[in-house]
């Protein structure tokens, strides 16, 4: 396998021994580009308490290009669909190489506390959260509780 | 080149056959709309000109499980054919189909489709009766 | 209803195809399609088909016919050059010559901590270090990098990776600032030669 490049060891090591408060990134063994993420719903939204699973691979190109990244716990956002892809300029034409994983984590978890239902990428979820906002909030509520939360 | 990972690779072909990117012979996409997991995928070819599938439209599953790309993905014709490399419940067998057995991690749900298309093609294969159309297993 | 295109006769370039492509367009030959391609281009016509999707949906009708290896070759060509670009979105980067250009910064007159944004390691600790600064407006600190890490980001993005300023307007506006500034010149002139004539007349 190619050597890796030095700037992804480096945010590598800080991602683990300077975390980010509610987000954890954690290389695979097989595969140090591809990581196992958790993001903590921020606590004033519809997403607090749950704790979400993305996955995130940082392409050869990095960091000349976004890294990639998909929610694994379904999530009720007009932002996310189905599969977990994220509508988030900074992950498509606004990347800039001067971003950073930890940067484009908070981003996303941004992005949870305040859900944009005018630039959706899942058009049901945006369309009933702007037809009645209160009950799509009570929905991403629900949905938070039955994925996002564990039982233990 | 680093390795892709399944679910990164899966989105980027689910992308390209959601955009019609690709050949206009064959498509492909998800079986389920909202299948986090990405295994099971719906195909279609459409029969090669001058041969026996000529105008026809063939459907077919593919699975692609936990090992995909590493390993090839499962499929299977649902509508009827005749092809040496499909066994009698349509099922694409990996030992008579080139682009299985020697499975490449870059090859893609298309490559496969493709290659299935010029195995409809070729000479040995064009002319050989086919059943009744649209007819399925 | 009719359109205006309709009845004209003319193709709208904004509606989308996702129709296959007329069977008889399967006919024609590789040469007539680069050619018409060609002929595009040289006529500046903007089309919004990337060049490299029209050569490569030609080849692609050749193919239905009878493939080739050839023509597979270029295709899986045309297909992994496509991938290798940004989002395969156009390129809207600066020239070679613009890199070139862009003012170097001397080691010396950096704090020792100062790194690049983009490789993230510090500058000291390069060997060879070809340090740039990029020409961004509005901004109190100089955004500078390494060369070798903003060349790369520059070829297919005109925008400084810390503030999102599209250098190229720098120079736009370097030189439109010149152009006045010639012109304002060229006028003093003039007026000079205007209070020349009056004094002699």
């Amino acid at each position: 396998m190619a050597t890796l490049p030095k700037r992804i060891i480096k945010e590598t090591e800080r991602l683990v021994s300077d975390p980010v408060p509610g987000i954890t990134a954690s290389p695979s063994d097989d595969n140090l580009r591809y990581f196992e993420v958790t993001i903590d719903g921020p606590s004033l939204s519809p997403y607090a308490n749950g704790k979400f699973q993305l996955e995130l691979y940082l392409p050869d190109e990095y960091p000349m290009c976004a890294p990639k990244v998909r929610f694994l716990t379904k999530i009720y956002h007009p932002n996310i669909d189905k599969l977990g892809r994220i509508c988030l300029d900074v992950l498509k034409d606004n990347w800039s190489p001067a971003l950073q994983i930890r940067t484009i984590l908070l981003s996303i978890q941004a992005l949870l506390g305040a859900p944009n239902p005018d630039d959706p990428l899942a058009n049901d979820v945006a369309q009933e959260w702007k037809q009645d906002e209160q009950k799509a909030i009570s929905v991403a509520k629900e949905w938070t509780e039955k994925y996002a939360v564990s039982k233990d | 080149m680093s390795k892709v990972p399944r679910n990164f690779k899966l989105l980027e072909e689910l992308e390209k056959g959601e955009k019609g990117l690709g050949a206009e012979s064959i498509s492909y996409g998800l079986a389920n709309q909202d299948d986090i997991t990405m295994t099971y995928w719906n195909g279609t070819i459409l029969g090669p000109p001058h041969s026996n599938h000529e105008n026809r439209i063939y459907s077919l599953t593919i699975i692609c499980d936990e090992t995909y790309p590493d390993k090839p993905p499962k499929v299977r014709f649902t509508t009827k054919i005749n092809l040496p490399c499909v066994d009698s419940e349509g099922h694409v067998i990996i030992s008579n189909f080139e682009t299985l057995k020697n499975w490449k991690r870059s090859y893609t749900m298309e490559t496969v489709l493709l290659e299935l298309r010029k195995s409809m093609a070729l000479a040995t294969n064009k002319k050989l009766p086919q059943p009744v159309e649209n007819s399925t297993y | 209803m009719s359109t205006y295109e309709d009845d004209h006769n003319i193709a709208n370039s904004n509606r989308q195809s996702p129709q296959p492509q007329p069977r008889s367009r399967q006919h024609q030959s590789l040469s007539s399609i680069i050619q018409s391609f060609l002929t595009q281009e040289n006529t500046g016509v903007v089309s919004e088909v990337p060049s490299e999707e029209i050569v490569s949906n030609a080849l692609r009708m050749l193919n239905e016919e009878n493939g080739s290896e050839v023509v597979e070759q270029l295709l899986s060509q045309i297909d992994t050059e496509n991938l290798d670009l940004p989002h395969s979105k156009k390129i809207k980067g600066v020239e070679q010559e613009f890199i070139d250009a862009l003012p170097r910064v001397d080691l010396k007159k950096l704090k020792p901590d100062a790194d690049c944004p983009i490789c993230t390691n510090k500058f000291v600790d390069n060997k060879y270090p070809l340090i740039v600064k990029l020409p961004c407006l509005h901004t109190k600190v100089d955004h500078i990098f390494d060369l070798e890490c903003i060349g790369p980001w520059l070829k297919f993005n005109s925008t400084c990776p810390l503030c999102r300023f599209d250098v190229l307007e720098a120079d736009k506006f370097r030189r439109e600032k010149l152009a006045a500034e010639l012109k304002r010149l060229e006028e003093e002139d003039e007026e000079e030669e205007d209070d020349d004539w009056q004094n002699y007349g």
